[in-house]
């Protein structure tokens, strides 16, 4: 267990960032790609959830490979 | 994994484009809801999630609009099926609140000592994957709200509106063709009359406006292709996904149009670049914002709305950015995030002035004349242009810009130190321990330690023996590609997530189960209830609480109980909070007693078919639940004559849904497919005209038990010649791969508490309904 100080923040401050899009679908990453590549990807804005709602969601993601549910 | 998760989106829209299926080929009613939302915050899927998710519909045939995330659900009170798996989406990051740096680099820190946190602008925007599950996946959810379908009259004259203030000339010509000329920027189209209804005309012309967005003056698409070439399919692609968009939020349907010529070209474009598709929806989705502003009055220049940079689409933000535009008010401006290393941040060149411009200002940026440097994936103003316009942009002038600290050994010194450990300079970052003194560390004490690295992904260990405090640390705005060990990891903690999740559903449940122990227990045998009295029926071992109601267990095949159905003097039916319900049912009668079996939905269905046949029944409490117990017996008994004496639900078939669809008749459907998956059969009551009633107990109760009975008798013995015919072995034979193939039960689910039960538990079962009297 890490000691942590629970502050309000963005709700995936914890994520791991990476800038490889093939990072885009792991649980528990962000990724940042520069304005080209979004647009080459269709980059457009999700308002039918929240972030924090989104993230939270993402321990589902990868879900084949586990009997966790 | 981005591109396994593009790929097998694009194939499975491939697929369908070849069967004619993709979301954009079928015709969708006036009114219907067929756009994907989310029941929590009622908003639309945008994008690419919103085709995708109708393709997925498509594919798992799901005809509920709804999909939501499985804790939104649990905030519902309902709950995801066990075994069913999510869909992918992607969630897009604009914008995001970051730490704030002094001049130095340092994070300004509260009067907490926290670090303050501010909302920027991201130059690189951010994507992550969410999951979602269609609400056909979740139990317990409320049927999908009524949306009132908006008289024709206003629809109609919201879309005139949107024509209008469009100024594109609209020509009518007689003929049968409607087209958008680039050349005169025009829109000709058929006689109004020439079309089956005013939304077909509305639609069709709208889907020509959709067009009309790509010329140069408005969105600037690439358009000039001649018929039949790719290049005119990609563009009718947009404008297809645009006017399936338009259909729902304008309540005009969809009309597919002549696709034919289209569809060779559109897979190809697909199987040639499978982000061609996500490239496509969010084009779409530009075409109906501006398409909507027309909405607003005078012609808009494209996506000025965009640039009040916030994440809201309403439409009256497009008037604010205009004005925000006209006169720039810095406060206003969120900042834009840009990297330490930005060229931006350098002086400016001779040749070219870097910028830093938000992604959900890229357009207008472009459209002012800004270019995209490739090399430093950067945008700049060339030489010999004015920079005027370009001022919100300049780094020097405008609002506050935050670059991220791009320095990890600074970052942990700082980590290192707010944990009260003593260091000088910056940490040594070799992976090795080292031990250092803290506050209050005495002589030659060094109650402290750190370990860091800075290769890959810097991140490190920080302890402090003497608050007994241990962190793992990691660099944060740091982007680098994630090594095996960092997927690992990541795939680790979700399944950790999944699994903590799954145990405290079980405990929940479990607590129920104890909770429910204890009513049952001190609750009192009844023979007498009004609700009783209501149907026409004994008790059958069910009790009666202290406040009146009637409690009926819900029970596992061991006689578990993991629920009680409490039931009101009025009928009003409800089960105890918490409890587990899949799978869960009440026997009625001795199931070990050799003879066929009777599965049906409510208790005084069960009850009624009890007394008529003297059969064992079992009540499943939901048309829903019918599958799983049917399984569970059908395990238990491989060789019995099931029926499922299901509800017709027949008046639904005649009432429109909360999506403006008919009903669907559940009873008949569930009781159908879970006789299909056992090779069992399902028996319904016939009702003389012009009487009501569903279910047996209805039945019984409309035209008198002998009645009943005899119809009952007549329905078992027609399923058992059914069932004969069919062939006795190769239906149990084909039972197991149904299981495995049904559309509820796609995925294996672990081994439940509800799951078949061995034959050694069949006699504990007996020994069970003996104590409870039956």
């Amino acid at each position: 267990m890490s000691a942590s100080n629970e502050r309000p923040r963005d709700a995936s401050a914890d994520a791991l960032l990476s800038d490889d899009p093939a990072d885009m679908m792991v649980p528990g990453v962000v990724v940042e790609v520069d304005a080209a590549e979004a647009e080459r990807l269709g980059a457009f804005e999700e308002t039918a959830l929240t972030e924090a709602e989104a993230w939270e969601s993402n321990a589902d993601l990868g879900d084949e490979a586990s009997h966790g549910n | 994994m981005a591109t396994d998760y593009v790929d097998e989106v694009a194939s499975s829209i491939i697929k369908q484009l070849k069967e004619g299926t993709a979301p954009w080929q079928k015709p969708w009613e006036p009114g219907e809801r067929f756009m994907p939302y989310n029941p929590t915050t009622g908003n639309e899927y945008r994008g690419m999630n919103a085709v995708w998710l109708m393709s997925r519909a498509q594919s798992r045939g799901f005809t509920d609009a709804r999909w939501m995330t499985y804790r939104q659900s649990q905030e519902q009170d309902a709950q995801v099926r066990k075994g069913e798996k999510g869909t992918p989406i992607q969630f897009w990051k604009w914008q995001g609140l970051e730490p704030v740096k002094d001049a130095s680099g340092k994070p300004v820190l509260d009067q907490e000592g926290q670090p303050v946190r501010q909302m920027v602008r991201y130059e690189r925007p951010r994507v992550m994957g969410a999951v979602v599950f269609n609400a056909e996946q979740i139990e317990g959810l409320p049927p999908a709200p009524l949306r009132p379908v908006r008289p024709e009259w206003e629809r109609h004259s919201q879309a005139e509106t949107i024509l209008t203030n469009s100024g594109v000339p609209i020509r009518h010509a007689p003929g049968d063709r409607a087209f958008y000329r680039l050349a005169e920027d025009a829109i000709t189209l058929p006689e109004r009359d020439q079309f089956p209804s005013g939304d077909r005309y509305y639609a069709t012309a709208l889907h020509e406006l959709g067009h009309a967005t790509g010329h140069p003056s408005r969105l600037a698409r690439d358009m000039a292709h001649p018929f039949g070439s790719e290049g005119y399919a990609r563009e009718e692609l947009r404008a297809e996904i645009g006017s399936l968009m338009l259909g729902e939020q304008l309540g005009i349907g969809h009309d597919p149009g002549q696709h034919a010529a289209y569809v060779a070209s559109w897979i190809k474009a697909l199987e040639n670049d499978p982000r061609e598709i996500f490239r496509a929806a969010a084009d779409a989705e530009k075409i109906v914002k501006l398409v909507r502003s027309y909405e607003l009055g005078r012609e808009q220049a494209p996506d000025q709305d965009q640039a009040i940079g916030t994440a809201d689409p309403s439409l009256s933000a497009a008037t604010e950015a205009t004005q925000q535009q006209d006169t720039p008010d810095e406060a206003i401006r969120i900042p834009t995030m840009i990297r330490e290393n930005s060229p931006a941040m350098q002086p400016p060149s001779l040749e070219r002035t870097y910028l830093a411009v938000p992604y959900a200002e890229k357009d207008d940026a472009k459209q002012l004349g800004a270019k995209w440097d490739r090399a430093e994936k950067a945008w700049y103003v060339p030489a010999g242009v004015s920079l005027e316009s370009f001022t919100p942009w300049l780094p020097a002038k405008g609002s506050v810009h935050i670059a991220v600290d791009a320095n990890p050994a600074e970052q942990f010194a700082g980590a290192i130190r707010e944990a009260g450990l003593q260091i000088d300079g910056t940490p040594l970052m070799d992976g090795q321990l080292h031990r250092v003194p803290v506050q209050g560390d005495k002589g030659r004490e060094r109650s402290g330690a750190y370990a860091g690295h800075l290769d890959g992904r810097p991140a490190g260990y920080i302890q402090n023996h003497k608050t007994g405090m241990r962190q793992n640390w990691k660099a944060s705005g740091q982007a680098a590609a994630l090594g095996a060990q960092d997927r690992a990891q990541m795939a680790a903690e979700a399944a950790q997530k999944r699994h903590d999740r799954a145990l405290e559903r079980e405990q929940e449940a479990e607590r129920t189960a104890q909770q429910v122990d204890a009513m049952w227990t001190a609750a009192t045998p009844t023979q007498a209830h009004p609700y009783l009295a209501d149907k026409g029926v004994q008790a059958h071992g069910v009790r009666q609480d202290e406040a009146g109601r009637l409690l009926v267990p819900v029970q596992d095949a061991e006689g578990r109980m993991w629920s009680v159905q409490k039931i009101g003097p009025n009928g009003f039916k409800q089960f105890q909070e918490g409890g587990q319900l899949e799978g869960g049912h009440f026997t009625i009668g001795d199931v070990q007693r050799p003879g066929p079996l009777l599965i049906a939905e409510g208790f005084a269905t069960a009850a009624t078919l009890h007394e008529l046949t003297d059969m064992p029944a079992i009540a499943a409490f939901a048309a829903g639940n019918l599958l799983p117990v049917a399984q569970t017996y059908r395990v238990l008994y491989p060789e019995r004559d099931i029926y499922l004496a299901g509800d017709d639900d027949r008046q639904r078939e005649t009432e429109l849904d909360g999506q403006g669809r008919p009903k669907v008749n559940v009873g008949r459907m569930k009781a159908e497919e879970a006789a299909t998956a056992i090779g069992a059969q399902a028996v319904f009551p016939s009702f003389p005209t012009s009487t009501q009633g569903t279910d047996w107990n209805d039945l019984a109760q409309a035209i008198g038990r002998p009645q009943a009975a005899g119809q009952l008798q007549q329905a078992l013995a027609i399923g058992q010649r059914e069932q004969a015919a069919q062939g006795l072995a190769a239906a149990r034979d084909d039972a197991d791969l149904e299981h495995d193939r049904s559309p509820l039960r796609s995925i294996d689910r672990p081994t439940g508490r509800f799951d078949a039960i061995s034959g050694r538990e069949r006699a504990a079962v007996r020994e069970l309904e003996h104590d409870q009297g039956r």
